[in-house]
């Protein structure tokens, strides 16, 4: 080989390496200085690092917004990384004891108690605005404070299509969904993917005991049951007419209605699975301070009211903080909640889904 | 050299290793006392799970089933388009590229819009109940990943037959063979390693496809590999020693694959760029065939690329297409949308992913150039050694090797991870495999003898590379450009998992609309994207066939891109 060409190699790769490098600068600087930056809501730059920063980890359809609320208000820079709560979970255990994130928030307090069972949880913590929380919400907190609860939605309800089946012939509780004239017309999530539809599953196991559960889900699967992967497909093929009645997360079939899908919404008198939205700090947190008070500014009625008017499907949750109230859209009263514990779910995750895929899905 | 080892070593084989491993010692990232007890379990029970059985089975007939069906009909496209007179070459052509360069979960989203129940097509023709059925049907699923990959065979064979000279077919002629002749046991034969190559890469990307596995398994009992791996990293507890083992079990199934390669390759081994050499004439067509070939390429290009694209471009217009509802009442709020308040985040996305795909298309070109030169140039085991490498890492879905990412890059003192970088040296590891394997074919078309020739008139390997190597390669790298820089612009899975919190890539904001039902405005988002790169397309390919040398371009007339 020519020393001439490995001078020049070696430049180009240099070049290379440099150019890599700067793409890197111009990713990371401040959001005031590029047009990278996502979380800056203020006209004003971002704030010098001794106001500290966050890193949050979210699958809720607010967290954007009240990433920016925060940021205006206290003037700390939040990072957001958003996404499904499968992949933030997998993140953060991939993670390990060298986390990235400061705070994590996510539907399903049994999915945030395992991250708990792993160490990966700030304990011992109660936030001020706790003080504010219902009865129902109080009783929603684990004992060893590792987590805080900032809304529920019902994990599975009712839904049918209006252009199909009225008022009167809707189906009333779980079990009229065996009836005859349901024949391959209902429709689920898959629990597997879809991350509201586990507490369903596990509502029914828990509620009605794990053999009368089970044979529940195989006399509707005889009756033609339906499994598509998440709420969109589900609530499509219901607003579509593919299916009559489907079992989904209520606060996406609330969004369906907003946008034009001929639907309603039953809520069976043998209740729904409550389905919490749960709110974590890592245990090894880079700035401890700022990532308690993000959590407390959710509990906050500030925080509430951007959380129930600015996120889309997921604003149509029901809080837990008194004096707020839900979504005129939602239904109020005449709903009965069943809880399945985060620790009877955390425990049973895997034998219930390997047998739901195998009874079930397959 | 050392160099590109190293290179390799760092951005592909450390970070895989970090989840691989994990399949044999499980514990070795546990947040919790991690050790380094070995511990089987996980392997063992893939290798011995009859569903991981017939995962493997799955996955394999389905990749197989698309590879075949996409080199045949790829070829096949490749030589009417670049052998004969069709009118509109230029212009399919251009919607093969299209094909090649539009993101799959897009197509996907594409294709679901058109045919599902209640959908575009539903609003103009009354739909029978099969069509939805079929259409996530391993069989609709095969047929979609086939018509996305077919590309790359019309891609491969196109670039190697303005090579085909005319004197190949000048001698069998004088010896009294007709043209069907002179295809059948000349130019086939000749094509085949390259159809083979077109082959193996199809294979390996169908069988790390994720999005449409998942569609799929669930609802009609076709597991596939990447659905296994999907459920391992996303089930609650988090399986990293079962990912890592199903990963090992792709490898298995792409080392089949390569081997099967080589022995093509073994058999057909023709250097086919060389001085000497006589363009091919095109084919002038009779007008029968000449309606009925136009109808069938047209035909074909409109369920490929009309279809899904159509569907797409029609989608952005409509407002209201969430949850399968189609109101057909065309408007521009998506766009303008777009262009308010609402949407500086999508925006900025799309100029952070572009700035990053100029980047790392740039890197990887000139990092797998380097490396495919050293491996045509060695023995026989680089070269196989980095066609395995390549193979496995096309074969293994993104999401993994943005885990193995975390587990290679987080270290406390060290943390690449978090940052842009980690997710730039991801998009290259995940553009250099094409890159290598491209350039290897290429390089190794080139009659050696015009390397010698150029050392003998004094020539060092600096002279080589530039004055000789490049400009053949010139038109087939500005392609591969192309393909890695629109592959990173619209890449999903790992960016979702390493992008640096706070700076969101175009990707995770078109999946963010679709996730909260905006499809409209995600399809809008992607549409801009898309219009964006094909700018760059063109004005590149302008500016390529311009500075080409003129006798290189003389060369071969026929040539459509």
């Amino acid at each position: 080989m020519q020393p001439g060409f490995l001078r020049r190699a070696g430049a180009l790769m240099a070049g290379a390496a440099v150019l890599v490098g700067l793409a890197g600068c111009g990713g990371s600087a401040t959001p005031a200085s590029t047009a990278g930056g996502a979380t800056t809501a203020s006209s004003a730059p971002a704030a010098s690092s001794s106001k500290g920063q966050l890193v949050i980890y979210a699958a809720e359809g607010y967290d954007q917004a009240m990433a920016n609320a925060f940021q205006a208000k206290t003037g700390i820079q939040v990072k957001l990384s958003d996404m499904s709560t499968g992949p933030i979970v997998t993140k953060i255990e991939a993670e390990g004891n060298n986390p990235q994130w400061d705070v994590a928030w996510f539907d399903g307090d049994g999915t945030m108690a395992t991250l708990d069972a792993q160490g990966l949880l700030l304990k011992g913590w109660e936030p001020a605005n706790a003080a504010n929380y219902t009865a129902l919400g109080k009783s929603l907190l684990p004992p060893d404070q590792s987590y805080a609860v900032t809304g529920i939605t019902a994990a599975g309800a009712i839904a049918y299509n209006t252009k199909y089946v009225t008022a009167a012939q809707a189906p009333k509780t779980w079990t009229d969904l065996l009836q005859p004239q349901w024949k391959n017309a209902v429709g689920m999530d898959n629990p597997a993917i879809s991350g509201p539809t586990f507490p369903v599953v596990a509502g029914f196991l828990y509620g009605m005991g794990m053999s009368n559960g089970e044979s529940f889900f195989e006399k509707l699967k005889a009756n033609g049951l339906k499994v598509f992967a998440t709420n969109k497909p589900t609530l499509s093929a219901l607003s579509t007419g593919a299916i009559k009645i489907a079992i989904a997360q209520d606060s996406a079939e609330i969004d369906a209605i907003k946008k034009g899908s001929p639907l309603a919404i039953v809520y069976p008198s043998d209740g729904v699975t409550m389905l919490p939205s749960a709110i974590g700090i890592s245990s090894h947190a880079k700035d401890m301070a700022a990532a308690k008070e993000f959590v407390n500014f959710a509990l906050s009625a500030a925080g509430q009211q951007v959380m129930l008017t600015k996120g889309g499907g997921d604003s149509n949750f029901a809080p837990l903080i008194q004096g707020e109230q839900p979504n005129p859209s939602r239904q109020q009263t005449g709903i009965r909640w069943n809880l399945v514990p985060a620790a009877w779910q955390a425990s049973n995750y895997n034998p219930v889904q390997a047998w739901f895929k195998a009874h079930i899905v397959g | 050299m050392l160099f590109g080892i190293t290179a390799l070593l760092v951005l592909i084989v450390y970070p895989l290793a970090s989840i691989v491993i994990q399949a044999v010692f499980p514990h070795l990232f546990a947040p919790q006392h991690p050790n380094a007890s070995f511990d089987p379990a996980a392997l063992g029970r893939v290798l011995t799970s009859p569903t991981d059985y017939h995962m493997l089975v799955d996955s394999v007939a389905l990749s197989l089933g698309a590879a075949i069906f996409s080199s045949i009909a790829g070829g096949a496209l490749a030589v009417v388009l670049g052998r004969t007179d069709l009118p509109g070459r230029g212009i399919f052509a251009a919607l093969a590229w299209v094909n090649l360069l539009a993101p799959s979960f897009l197509l996907a989203e594409g294709w679901t819009f058109l045919l599902q129940h209640g959908g575009l097509l539903s609003q103009f023709v009354p739909e029978p109940a099969w069509m939805t059925n079929v259409f996530s049907s391993p069989w609709g699923v095969g047929a979609i990943l086939a018509l996305k990959f077919y590309p790359f065979a019309f891609l491969t064979v196109s670039a190697a037959l303005p090579w085909l000279g005319g004197e190949h077919e000048a001698v069998a002629r004088t010896l009294g063979a007709t043209p069907g002749v002179v295809w059948r046991r000349i130019f086939i034969p000749l094509l085949i390693p390259f159809l083979a190559s077109a082959a193996t890469i199809v294979f390996a990307d169908v069988l790390s496809d994720f999005g449409v596995a998942v569609t799929v398994a669930e609802s009609h009992n076709f597991p596939l590999l990447t659905y296994g791996i999907y459920s391992s990293l996303y089930d609650q507890p988090t399986d990293f020693a079962g990912a890592g083992a199903l990963a090992l079990l792709l490898g298995v199934a792409v080392a089949v694959a390569l081997v099967g390669q080589l022995l093509i390759l073994r058999k057909n081994r023709y250097a086919t760029i060389h001085a000497g050499f006589r363009p091919p004439a095109p084919y002038r067509l009779r007008p029968k065939v000449r309606i009925a070939l136009l109808a069938a390429v047209i035909a074909f290009f409109a369920v490929a690329v009309g279809a899904p694209l159509g569907s797409m471009l029609l989608e952005s217009f409509l407002k209201g297409s969430a949850y399968g509802l189609v109101y057909l009442k065309p408007t521009l709020a998506n766009y303008a949308a777009l262009a308010g308040p609402t949407a500086q985040v999508a925006v900025s996305a799309l100029g952070y992913s572009l700035r990053l795909a100029l980047v790392t298309a740039t890197a990887a070109l000139a990092l797998g150039t380097l490396l495919a030169y050293f491996g045509t140039q060695g023995g026989g085991a680089t070269g196989q050694f980095l066609q395995g490498i390549s193979l496995w890492t096309i074969s293994v879905p993104g999401i993994i090797l943005a885990a193995g990412y975390v587990f290679a890059w987080n270290h406390r003192g060290f943390e690449l991870y978090g940052t842009v970088f980690a997710l730039s040296l991801c998009y290259l590891a995940g553009g250099l495999p094409y890159v290598l394997r491209f350039q290897m074919g290429s390089l190794t078309q080139l009659d050696r003898r015009l390397v010698a020739a150029a050392r003998v008139q004094g020539a060092g390997l600096g002279a080589v590379l530039t004055r000789v190597v490049t400009p053949l390669l010139a038109e087939g790298a500005v392609s591969l450009w192309l393909f890695v820089l629109a592959g990173t612009t619209f890449e999903l899975p790992a960016s979702e998992f390493l992008y640096p919190p706070g700076h969101p890539t175009l990707a995770v904001e078109v999946n963010h609309f679709f996730n909260t039902s905006s499809y409209g405005q995600g399809m809008a988002l992607a549409i801009l994207a898309a219009a964006l790169l094909i700018t760059v397309v063109l004005i590149l390919r302008l500016v390529v066939r311009r500075r080409l040398p003129a006798a290189v371009r003389a060369q071969a007339p026929a040539r459509t891109f």
